[in-house]
């Protein structure tokens, strides 16, 4: 069950990973359909910029990456490789002992 | 290009946009001073102090008062103007998501917003009682305070250059304003409070706000900081409001379009001031934002000098001249080698702030 289902973007980006590390492009696409108004370059840029921020702040980590020759996200731009740290794991723990679930 | 070029490409512009967020913020935070000045001149804020006297305050309450009346006119301003930026980003939906997690992420900037509002209260107390330039200098201690918090409680890895950084960055600032105090050594204690107040309480703001920008975007944590802040404010003026003090009578003149428009002008630099703070964060660390945000002292001095002139900005007298304009030229220079430190720093160092695996 998805139990961060409309709740802030970089909570479910965490429960996504959770059952192992995703891509770039697999998580945008995934969550721009899943939030109202982020199924475009726009809204997939801002997830983008959100795993990047997450992944800053040490909650995921970067792996393998590969360059975007086709232009899937951003063409010529890394396709990132991204799994949940331990730091994250504990996160998402904290979350789903307080995360309120919301209606969709 | 391979990969690996690539990505310490993505690290330098990382980077870059972390130490130009911090640059921002600090420019905004010193355009701020300016308008936040004026103010005064303004009947809005300018006759909340007769009022109170009129209605039996001390002349020392009667300006803590009139500071808090700005302080919550500020607030409410910055909480109203983000409506518009939020809406234009198209983050209205992920504010209300973010709002109902309280428990999780929400509680921490109802913290940021009540350490802010002790901040903001306390620099005009500082500048009241003491001078400008005293609760700037107490100000600037806010990044100390904030480090020494990132690294004990937000477990975030501070490099050594960062460290250096930080200590040039504070005693630049302290430099800059190290004439003045000279020149007016007179401390009084309501004053030292205050920059006591604005001390700690940027410093633990930021340790709020960051730890709960781990999980929120910094557009939506810097709007809900500030709605907590004006609903703080609101409460307070309703308690003073009812123990007999009219500090609601001058607020008719918000209508006044020369008033409206230097309310909307302290709004909206200070709520972009603090919008670029809180995007720094996340990108080069809580240590290094806060440190480049410092330089806001450097700046107000800069604006303070272009739109008040140099005497008014500086406050300065023929006999305290050399002195005040020399220490002021010597804390810019200081200033500007603390940014160089962090502006050279590798951007490897900062690619995660926090040790992962």
């Amino acid at each position: 069950m998805k139990m961060m289902e409309n709740t802030p973007v970089k909570f479910r980006i965490l429960e996504l990973l959770e059952d192992g590390p995703k891509r770039t492009d697999e998580i945008c696409f995934k969550l721009c359909k899943e939030y109202k108004g982020y199924d475009n370059d726009y809204g997939r840029g801002m997830i983008k910029f959100d795993c990047i921020e997450m992944a800053s702040y040490g909650l995921i980590s970067a792996g393998e990456a590969v360059i975007d020759e086709e232009g899937i996200l951003d063409k010529g731009k890394l396709l990132t490789m991204y799994s949940l740290t331990s730091y994250g794991s504990d996160y998402l723990e904290y979350l789903k002992q307080t995360v309120k679930p919301q209606k969709v | 290009m391979d990969v690996n070029e690539i990505r310490h490409m993505d690290h330098d512009k990382k980077k870059k946009i972390g130490l130009l967020m911090g640059i921002l913020c600090a420019l905004y935070w010193g355009v701020w001073y300016v308008p936040g000045y004026t103010i005064y001149q303004s009947p809005l804020v300018g006759d909340v102090y007769g009022n109170m006297l009129e209605a039996g305050a001390g002349e020392d309450l009667a300006l803590v008062f009139q500071a808090l009346f700005l302080t919550f006119i500020n607030a409410a301003a910055c909480a109203i103007l983000l409506f518009v930026w939020n809406g234009g980003l198209g983050k209205t939906r992920e504010l209300a998501r973010t709002f109902v997690q309280f428990r999780a992420v929400t509680k921490y900037y109802v913290v940021a917003g009540i350490c802010g509002a002790i901040a903001v209260s306390g620099t005009y107390i500082a500048a009241l009682f003491l001078s400008p330039g005293f609760a700037a200098v107490a100000g600037l201690l806010y990044p100390i305070v904030g480090t020494i918090m990132s690294v004990l409680y937000l477990k975030q890895k501070v490099s050594k250059r960062a460290y250096y950084a930080v200590i040039v960055l504070v005693a630049g600032g302290i430099t800059l304003y190290g004439g003045s105090i000279i020149a007016d050594p007179s401390i009084q204690i309501y004053g030292l409070i205050g920059g006591l107040m604005a001390a700690f309480g940027w410093g633990f703001e930021g340790v709020a706000a960051a730890k709960a920008l781990d999980l929120t975007e910094p557009d939506i944590g810097i709007h809900l900081r500030f709605i907590f802040e004006a609903l703080f404010w609101t409460v307070v003026m309703i308690v003073i409001f009812a123990c007999g003090f009219p500090i609601f009578d001058t607020i008719s003149w918000l209508f006044d379009p020369t008033t409206f428009l230097m309310v909307l002008m302290i709004g909206l630099s200070f709520a972009w001031c603090y919008v670029s703070w809180y995007k720094s964060f996340p990108m080069i660390g809580l240590a290094r934002g806060q440190a480049i945000g410092s330089l806001y002292a450097a700046f107000g001095v800069i604006f303070l000098c272009i739109f008040l002139g140099p005497a008014e900005g500086l406050k300065y007298t023929d006999d305290t001249m050399a002195m005040i304009v020399g220490s002021t030229i010597l804390g810019l220079i200081i200033c500007l080698f603390g940014a160089y430190l962090l502006a050279t720093e590798d951007s490897e160092e900062m690619a995660s702030i926090r040790d992962g695996d």
